[in-house]
């Protein structure tokens, strides 16, 4: 589209004034001033259309509200937050952390010292050959029902 | 501070229009903006100790909104950053089901269009331009009150104001030619 100088010398003008015109917020002279510029500026008459579009699209986005359900959600997500804060926050507390880890591992250390002197039970003294210990170990399985944890040597 | 739930409603009621225009103006969408106003009270209420009555409840409130809004913004940023390699490479999301997930929805076509040139023309603007246009134009703030929740003079928001409607304008007229 060829413009003349003036026009083209406008259009920057336009550019600064427009959003004032769309919003009626312009003395009356700029405000004839730009009507008369838009209706022979066919470029500044479109983006003054595309600019009042955007302008009702604001309007109507502004008219549209939060949810009904806005304030019921936030407090229920609160109440959702606070326990699990408690609960989740004093189990990964480190002090916490560490004692229940020590007390798993004394837990292991325990059942283990249990499940081998249970087994020496079976395997007698320490000085018995591999052959010795496999017997032994067929003899704590054939008579299972007889032993008794605690109580070493019941059956001899 | 310990507030019962009808003092929380009350706060909420009192402030969710407001909020929720706010994070509107920034997320051009209404299922995010009601997502971004829970985050904003939740984060409102959980810091309500910290308060101190240096500035209005209001603008506290606010800046809240806006911080929060711009980080979506960042996030958005990012995960569309992802989301275009991830088309690039795998040619995904071209069906529907990804334009009604991805589009903001638009009722007809001319809200479409709207939508798409309103995004297009904030795209163009500077972040302080942008929080300023929005108080502004959807929390319909008079020029002092922008001032105080920016940390800014009142010229200074003037400034970003016309800037912003200047370079508004300038995306629409460039994005024709």
């Amino acid at each position: 589209m060829k413009m003349n100088k003036t026009v083209a010398m406008d259009c920057r003008r336009i550019e600064k004034l427009a959003w004032g015109y769309m919003e009626a917020n312009l003395p009356s002279r700029e405000h004839e001033l730009i009507e008369s510029h838009l209706a022979e500026c066919a470029s500044c008459k479109e983006v003054y259309q595309e600019t009042k579009l955007i302008i009702q699209l604001i309007e109507k986005q502004k008219s549209e509200g939060p949810s009904p359900f806005l304030a019921s959600r936030i407090l229920s997500r609160l109440e959702g937050k606070n326990i699990p804060k408690w609960e989740i926050s004093f189990l990964l507390r480190p002090a916490w952390s560490f004692a229940f880890a020590s007390i798993i591992i004394a837990i292991g250390i325990f059942t283990g010292s249990i499940v081998s002197n249970n087994i020496l039970a079976i395997e007698g003294p320490s000085n018995t050959t591999n052959t010795e210990m496999l017997y032994a170990n067929q003899s704590f399985i054939m008579e299972a029902d007889y032993y008794i944890p605690g109580f070493e040597y019941l059956n001899e | 501070m310990e507030l019962s739930e009808k003092d929380l409603t009350r706060f909420i009621n009192k402030f969710q229009d407001r909020v929720f225009r706010t994070c509107m103006g920034f997320v051009q969408n209404s299922d995010d903006a009601n997502d971004l106003t829970q985050d904003v009270f939740l984060a409102v209420i959980e810091s309500l100790d910290d308060f101190r009555n240096e500035a209005q409840l209001s603008t506290w409130v606010y800046r809240i909104a806006v911080n929060k809004s711009l980080n979506h913004l960042k996030k958005r940023k990012t995960r569309n950053i992802f989301q275009n390699i991830d088309k690039l490479l795998f040619k995904k999301g071209s069906g529907e089901a990804h334009q009604f997930l991805y589009n903001p929805v638009a009722e007809d076509e001319n809200s479409e269009e709207a939508s798409r040139l309103l995004n297009h023309a904030l795209r163009k603007l500077s972040q302080s331009q942008r929080v300023a246009f929005t108080l502004s134009k959807y929390d319909e703030m008079s020029n002092n009150e922008v001032a105080v929740v920016m940390g800014n003079s009142v010229s200074a928001v003037e400034s970003l104001l016309f800037r912003a409607k200047q370079n508004m304008q300038k995306a629409l007229r460039d994005h024709k030619f």
